[in-house]
């Protein structure tokens, strides 16, 4: 679906967001008026301090938060006005989700895991879905591992796991929250990889990372400051997209710090 | 379910030790519920239908004089009486050797053994009884070790004789010998002749009328008893009997009622120890479930999973306790029927109890855990994905700030927490706290119920100045009787009673009778200190009483619907009949279903209408209270008044002691099973404790890791463990101590009119309380170890990964 200009239309809309949280007796925003518009086929990394409103920002994407003001609509569907029960039947169609502590379920061996979303949503027919499980652990490199619990694999594989289930059913949007965070640096570059390779199969991706390096390497950067958007560059344009090309060199720093 | 089968599976399996508490908690109760409903069901029918198998005869008659047979059948020309049996039944004196005491039994002589008509005897081994033999009651041979082979002396014709028992037999109303009940022994006709009764003479009377009605069976006994008048034969007793119904259906019938109500609170306690199990899933698998929901997971998804886990909790419960009910609810059957002397030895079951097991296995958890599943399941990612926090939701109400600074005051530092912590979630705490103080309460119930009645048999038996009754068979001069007894040693007064059956005439009615066994009329001379009952109503006889006043039992009062300054008429057979005026009525204490209740008159009084002067049949004894057992002192009694041709009838004469055994036997079984169900509900309570502390564990499992950082050592950690949950013991214990005082007047009440047909005296058990407190803070330290075990074993690693 494309807008009247001839571009696609946005695959997640943010208007005018504003979070607040109670704390104590008064509360805190963290949220202040974000608006954000995504597109088909971006890879996005959601960059800036700790605590400055990232994670909070793609709650409100995923739905698993709801914007005190404002709207999110995310394929084409008005997130932030959904209950609960229905947030869990849009998610599991149209969104995928990866953890920072992987967050597999630690009775299901990995390709149970990847089977769940598929018996949750029904999307996939029931005789394909523990091919299609395979054929996704594959991608990831860990057809070899299918049958084991998560406690017998790295962090890493892991990790890999989680990204097979998040595209069990297919979605078009794909979200991470600091995938990389608590992988060393080999293994995210491996899990990155992967990331990469479903932008090329079209996938939409948006990743809250404190890696600027890492962040550059996608198709757009968004840095969030004190609740506001205060950065939103193509990550070629990224002072540090630049000086990592001049340079020729990776200088591993973290934003946050 | 798909995948999340899976899932299920593994929870149960992975977490063995939780899925095996949770199974034995819902097992506890599934199982109390299948061997009580179970138990009555077959008990309850078992009775009835081995009542109704013997042909059980409406009306028993004893009659005063001889009769022979053709004079008995000819009863049977009173329209309605459909038959008459004959039959003989004798108070004996028997011993197993030469040198062994004397003892009492009941001896029965049927007139054909082999072709019986009513209230049948059963050959369960050898030979009827003949002319050299004599037959033993099962329930007897059991109690008294009389086998077959055994010879046994009789006393007979001034002699004594030997006879060899050659059968075993069941008498299908004998009264449990743990109730008071004698040993039986069955003769020929020709034996018995050699106790006194001619052959083809009989005293009792079998008899059945149709069609039967209890108000048809006594207008028939009227008539049977009008015609035997006829040809001046008295009748001194009937007893009648339901055909369908057994006599101690309506006893048992009590009891279960409390067993049922038993059976429920426990199966509430095991739906108690899901809810606390479930909400620990829940709690450990918070973020599962918010996994769950971020994949496509709907809050029915979630719903589903877990309840099905419950549901296989209480499926695995029920292969458990489904076979185990049936099979304790058999064997309890069996071994109470046998109390009653009856045979249950093919295997049984209640289908009736095998669906309320099923429904109790499978409704009850899933409706237990619908609550905290539903909550669980109805939490968002956003709340399901966060962290533990540290504070959790303690502080903020003055309860917490006050239990804050009470815990500053009394524990050191950082036992201070434990206390703290108790309160932060509040509703497993009152979860957990109603299991352990039901737990509680039902411990110093069951024993303030025991010790109530101690109190109100030695209430009852204080209100008796004597120190044993003697009975004669039949009456002596009363002046004799005491003359003899004042000198002998040991005795320090005797006082000489005349008693006489009658029957109670409500007004307009003729000689119809009212109560099963009639009433007994007891002439108290004047003065008397010997006696004075629980008046509940009006007044005790006074040494001014002669004139024709009476003092009666509560029950005949409300059978009879008299009251105080109501004119009663007293029928006494042959001996006359006169009016009454009841001028008290009295709390009768008598677990003795064969017993009736005595009517109390002035001596005078009851000498004017029976013409009976200075006569007695019983006399009742003070004792010095020296050396000597008043066990002891009654069997010399015996002996002595019997070599002065005073024969004592050892069916009633007592001692003090052994009125309170009778009694306190009676309630014995009921107070077992009552003592068993609370030792059941405390270690469900402590279940019910291990997995409120489990869930503590692991949501202060970030905690722990911040006491390990700032120097809490496993020890410690574990302590504040422990200490939480002995602190939990002790407010249990705090709460069950009230409330078992309240609760337990009122079951006393209830207990004390099933079994005594009175209201128990209530004596709360000071000692039961300092017991439970002892008890309950073992149990809880034992349900907390292992948690606090796990607890001291968290790294830092581990707390500050988690979640």
């Amino acid at each position: 679906m494309t807008s009247d200009n001839g571009r696609p239309n946005p695959i997640v809309q943010v208007r005018d967001v504003i979070k607040r949280f109670p704390v104590g007796d008064g509360e805190v925003t963290v949220l202040r008026g974000v608006s954000l518009d995504i597109y088909p086929g971006e890879f996005v990394s959601l960059v800036g301090p700790s605590g400055n409103g990232k994670s909070t920002l793609l709650n409100m994407i995923t739905g698993i938060d709801h914007p005190s003001e404002g709207e999110v609509i995310v394929t084409g569907q008005s997130v932030h006005m959904m209950s609960e029960n229905e947030l869990s039947v849009w998610r599991g169609e149209h969104l995928g989700i990866i953890f920072q502590f992987f967050q597999l379920l630690p009775a299901l061996s990995l390709i149970k895991n990847v089977m769940l979303p598929m018996d949750l949503v029904k999307k996939v027919p029931k005789r394909e879905r523990p091919e299609r499980a395979m054929t996704l652990l594959d991608m990831v490199g860990l057809a070899d591992q299918a049958h084991k619990l998560p406690s017998q694999v790295s962090g890493g594989q892991q990790q890999r796991a989680a990204i097979a289930r998040a595209l069990a059913n297919d979605p078009p949007l794909i979200v991470a929250d600091e995938p990389t965070g608590n992988l060393d640096s080999t293994t995210a570059e491996d899990v990155f990889q992967l990331f990469k390779g479903l932008i090329a199969r079209g996938k939409t991706m948006i990743m809250v990372t404190h890696s600027l390096d890492l962040a550059v390497r996608g198709s757009r950067v968004v840095e969030i400051r004190d609740g506001h958007i205060t950065n939103d560059v193509p990550a070629a344009l990224h002072p540090r997209a630049r000086r990592s090309a001049g340079s020729n060199q990776l200088i591993s720093e973290s934003v946050g710090q | 379910m798909g995948v999340l089968w899976d899932k299920v599976w593994f929870d149960l399996w992975q977490r063995k030790a939780r899925t095996i508490l949770a199974v034995l908690s819902i097992t506890v109760g599934v199982l109390a519920i299948g061997a009580i409903f179970g138990l009555t069901d077959q008990l309850l029918s078992g009775m009835n239908e081995a009542h109704q198998a013997v042909s059980p005869s409406h009306l028993n008659i004893i009659v005063r004089q001889f009769i022979d047979r053709d004079t008995a059948e000819s009863l049977t020309d009173i329209p309605g009486v459909v038959g008459v049996e004959p039959m003989n039944m004798a108070t004996v004196r028997y011993r197993t050797a030469p040198d062994a005491p004397w003892q009492p039994a009941t001896a029965v002589s049927r007139p054909d053994y082999t072709n019986q008509i009513y209230d049948w005897l059963s050959l369960k081994a050898g030979a009827w009884p003949d002319d050299n033999t004599v037959g033993v009651e099962r329930i007897t041979s059991e109690y008294y070790d009389i086998k077959m082979g055994d010879k046994l002396i009789f006393e007979m014709e001034g002699t004594d004789r030997s006879f060899p028992v050659t059968g075993l037999i069941r008498h299908p109303f004998v009264p449990p010998p743990d109730f008071g009940g004698n040993a039986y022994f069955f003769f020929n006709q020709a034996t018995m002749a050699r106790f006194g009764f001619p052959e083809g003479q009989y005293v009792q009377l079998l008899v059945q009328v149709s069609p039967y009605s209890e108000a048809y069976a006594r207008d028939r006994a009227a008539a049977i008893k009008e015609q035997l008048a006829k040809q001046g034969i008295g009748v001194s007793m009937i007893i009648y009997q339901e055909p369908e119904k057994h006599w101690g259906y309506d006893t048992v019938l009590g009891i279960t009622i409390v067993l049922k109500i038993l059976a429920i609170v426990s199966l509430l306690t095991s739906v108690i120890i899901v809810i606390n199990t479930t909400m620990a899933i829940i709690t450990q698998q918070t973020d599962q479930i918010g996994i769950i929901k971020s994949l496509g997971g709907t809050t029915r998804d979630v719903a589903r999973l877990y309840l099905t886990g419950v549901l296989i909790f209480g499926l695995l419960a029920l292969l458990v306790a489904l076979p185990a009910g049936v099979l304790a609810a058999w064997l309890a059957t069996k071994q109470l029927l046998f109390i009653f002397n009856i045979d249950y030895d093919s295997f049984h079951f209640s289908a009736q109890a095998i669906v309320w097991q099923v429904l109790a296995a499978v409704l009850a958890p899933l409706l237990a855990a619908l609550w905290p599943v539903l909550r669980g399941a109805a939490i968002s990612v956003r709340e399901a994905l966060a962290t533990y926090g540290l504070g959790g939701d303690f502080g903020y109400s003055r309860v917490d700030r006050a239990v804050e600074h009470l815990a500053e005051r009394l524990l050191p530092s950082p036992y201070t927490i434990a206390l703290g912590n108790m309160f932060r979630r509040k509703g497993r705490l009152l979860l957990t706290q109603f299991v352990l103080v039901l737990a509680g309460a039902m411990f110093l119930m069951v024993l303030t119920l025991s010790s109530s009645v101690t109190h109100t048999l030695d209430l009852e038996l204080n209100r008796r100045q004597y120190d044993m009754r003697l009975f004669f068979f039949v009456h002596h001069r009363s002046d004799r009787i005491e003359a003899l007894l004042e000198d002998y040693p040991g005795v320090a007064e005797a006082e000489a009673w005349y008693s006489v059956t009658g029957t109670v005439l409500r007004e307009g009615e003729e000689v119809e009778d009212t109560g099963g066994l009639g009433a007994e009329l007891f002439g108290i001379p004047p003065g008397s200190t010997m006696y004075a009952p629980l008046i509940i109503d009006g007044r005790w006889l006074t040494p001014e009483d002669t004139d024709r006043v009476v003092v009666i039992s509560r029950d005949t009062a409300e059978f009879n619907n008299v009251s105080v300054g109501d004119t009663i008429t007293i029928n006494l057979g042959d001996l006359g009949e006169a009016d009454f005026e009841v001028i008290g009525t009295y709390q009768a204490i008598s677990p003795d279903v064969f017993s009736t209740d005595p009517i109390y008159a002035p001596a005078p009084a009851v000498v004017g209408v029976t013409r009976q002067a200075n006569r007695a049949n019983q006399v009742v004894i003070r004792t010095t209270g020296d050396d000597i057992d008043s066990g002891t002192l009654l069997m010399q009694l015996d002996e002595y008044l019997n070599s002065y041709n005073m024969e004592v009838s050892p069916f009633f004469s007592r001692t003090r002691d052994q009125d309170r055994e009778y009694a306190y036997n009676t309630f014995a079984i009921v107070n077992q099973i009552l003592f068993s169900l609370a030792i059941v509900m405390g270690i469900v309570g402590g279940i019910g404790l291990m997995g409120s502390l489990s869930i503590s564990v692991v949501e202060r499992t970030r905690e722990v890791g911040v006491l390990r950082s700032i120097g809490g050592t496993s020890p410690v950690i574990m302590t504040m463990f422990i200490l939480e949950g002995v602190l939990q013991g002790v407010m249990s214990w705090l709460l069950a101590v009230p409330l078992s005082y309240l609760l337990a007047r009122p079951l006393a009440a209830i207990l004390g009119e099933t079994i005594f047909k009175a209201s128990l005296d209530f004596a709360y058990n000071y000692t039961a309380v300092a017991v439970w407190l002892v008890a309950v803070i073992c149990i809880a330290f034992l349900a907390s170890i292992i948690p606090a075990h796990a607890a001291g074993r968290i790294s830092i690693r581990e707390s500050l990964a988690y979640g």
